[in-house]
């Protein structure tokens, strides 16, 4: 059991309070899940920069060298420290895989996302342990998923937590609820293929399998209804890009997922409670995803 | 809990709370109690055992009304997954949406939801009338064992699969039929019982292709020569 959330501004060029928002649905979500908490916001893209988010254990000297490998890989434009956690504006134009290679061969590093404007941040614990381990109610943007975890398979740390960056490929992230039971099988394939994955939890193969279908050109309806077939197993994910959300459930609808939405948001939850915490006076009628069905909102 | 009033504010207590203040209005003869502010919180009005009359003033989460015998509940909202699970006997009326599993083994009673509800609706129901004035989802009826489902909407796929008794009523499409599931003829009484239930909710049982499913039987006893019967069910 996990409990996945989401937001989006219908508006291409409106933003908001997506992480007050976030922050609200995630709470009520923390019942499905106390092991982890995290969270993927869209900011406003800057064309010749990336965002970097990573954790950083702070011994030995680890962050001088993290630093000087950003700063020899292109420069920092900025840069700050919550504690362990990195948040870095770089100016770098190369391959993203290659660039995460480098910063995690120091040891003691993770790096949760890269992106022109996708931003994870996430802790062990509830969302309120992120905002105290890294600020993001604050957060001002257009769009944001978030999910709380309910460790079934995998270890529970701050690695194994959701979202996953489909990494390398820029502002791509899921949040997943089940079990993907043909994981080994996608995971050979797209290792085959040349993709790389970071964890050994199997929602993260969700992620990598949907960016090398919008890589490849299809649009995100197409790889949305192509996951429910190709995906065994019980699922409801979301998927988010630096344009909007997509979401599938599985064929047997064992995992819950509905949405709501007017003409400027759309809210998207594993349970209702969450999109009454933002929606108080029950103004949106939310509906649940029926078995196998797909919805996806671009701004 | 304070002092016991026909109004409660749910944002205010604790659902333990107000399943207990609920209980002792109804034990006290208290013949309505209005809830403000439910916010989709789960598992309120459950095992309600006395006569009383409960109004959500807004969306229900999971379980609502579950296990109650004598209740009468309305929700002036939406409902989350298995609204009046293993009712006895009273009422549930939904004003809105319906998650999976409405009715789940409901045993007695009548639980209505205006919109449409989930997967599974009625899944494994032993008595009772479930009515879903919009749609149903996947494996709804599953299993079914007594009772009656109205869905005045569409039934997706699979409805009815392995059910032992009862009967399904589906005014829209059938996606598909579940495992074993037939379709009977619609009889004089069928259409007087689909009027006695749908009259109440101001929802006309004239005009609409009814569909009546049963079991077909097949799979209450095993036999090899209905292998193709049992392949699709398992």
């Amino acid at each position: 059991m996990c409990g996945l959330c989401g937001f989006l501004y219908k508006d291409s060029a409106r933003t908001g309070a997506v992480g007050r928002v976030l922050h609200g649905m995630l709470l009520p979500m923390g019942r499905r899940g106390t092991d982890s908490t995290g969270i993927a916001m869209y900011g406003s893209p800057q064309a010749d920069s990336y965002v970097l988010r990573a954790r950083i254990e702070a011994n030995s000297g680890t962050p001088e060298r993290v630093l000087e490998t950003l700063e020899r890989a292109g420069g920092i434009r900025d840069h700050g420290f919550d504690g362990p956690n990195l948040r870095a504006r770089l100016a770098y134009d190369g391959d993203l895989g290659e660039l995460t290679d480098r910063i995690e061969a120091v040891p003691h590093v993770e790096v949760f996302s890269i992106g022109r404007s996708m931003e994870i941040v996430k802790e062990v614990g509830d969302a309120n342990d992120v905002e105290r381990s890294s600020p993001f109610a604050a957060f001002e943007g257009s769009h944001a998923i978030g999910h709380t975890r309910m460790a079934t398979e995998s270890v529970v740390d701050v690695a194994h937590s959701h979202p996953f960056w489909a990494r390398p490929f820029p502002d791509i992230s899921v949040v997943h609820n089940g079990h993907i039971t043909n994981y080994h099988k996608l995971r050979r394939k797209l290792e085959n293929q040349g993709h790389r994955f970071a964890t050994g939890n199997d929602s993260e193969v969700i992620a990598v399998y949907i960016a090398d279908k919008l890589a490849a050109g299809e649009s995100l309806e197409d790889a949305l209804r192509a996951s429910v077939s190709d995906l065994d197993g019980t699922f409801s994910y979301l998927i988010s890009t630096a344009d909007g959300i997509g979401c599938a459930r599985d064929r047997f609808a064992l995992k819950p997922l509905l949405y709501t939405e007017n003409d400027e948001i759309a809210m998207i939850a594993s349970e209702e409670v969450a999109i009454r915490s933002v929606d108080g006076d029950a103004a949106l009628e939310p509906r649940e995803l029926s078995a196998g069905e797909v919805r996806w909102w671009l701004r | 809990m304070a002092t016991l009033t026909g109004e409660i504010d749910c944002s205010a207590h604790s659902t333990r709370e107000i399943n207990q203040a609920i209980k002792r209005a109804a034990a006290d003869g208290v013949p309505e109690i209005r809830l403000t502010n439910p916010a989709a919180r789960h598992c309120l009005g459950v095992a309600v055992m006395s006569p009383i009359h409960v109004i959500f003033e807004g969306p229900v989460g999971w379980y609502c009304g579950g296990m109650g015998d004598g209740v009468r509940i309305t929700v002036n909202g939406s409902c989350g997954w298995s609204v009046g699970e293993n009712l006895m006997s009273g009422s549930i009326e939904v004003h809105g949406n319906g998650g999976s599993s409405a009715g789940a083994t409901l045993r007695g009673g009548r639980v209505f939801v205006a919109g449409t509800t989930g997967a599974r609706s009625g899944i494994s129901m032993k008595g009772g009338t479930l009515v879903v004035g919009g749609s149903v989802g996947y494996m709804s009826g599953f299993m079914m064992q007594r009772g009656t489902m109205i869905v005045c909407g569409d039934a997706a796929d699979g409805i009815g699969d392995s059910m032992y008794e009862g009967t399904v009523y589906v005014g829209g499409s059938i996606h598909s039929l579940g495992a074993d599931c037939v379709e009977a003829e619609l009889t004089g009484d069928d259409r007087a019982l689909l009027s006695a239930e749908l009259d109440p909710h101001g929802i006309t049982s004239t005009g609409i292709d009814w569909k009546k499913l049963v079991a077909g039987k097949k799979l209450w006893n095993f036999s090899k020569h209905e292998y193709d019967a049992w392949r699709g069910a398992l």
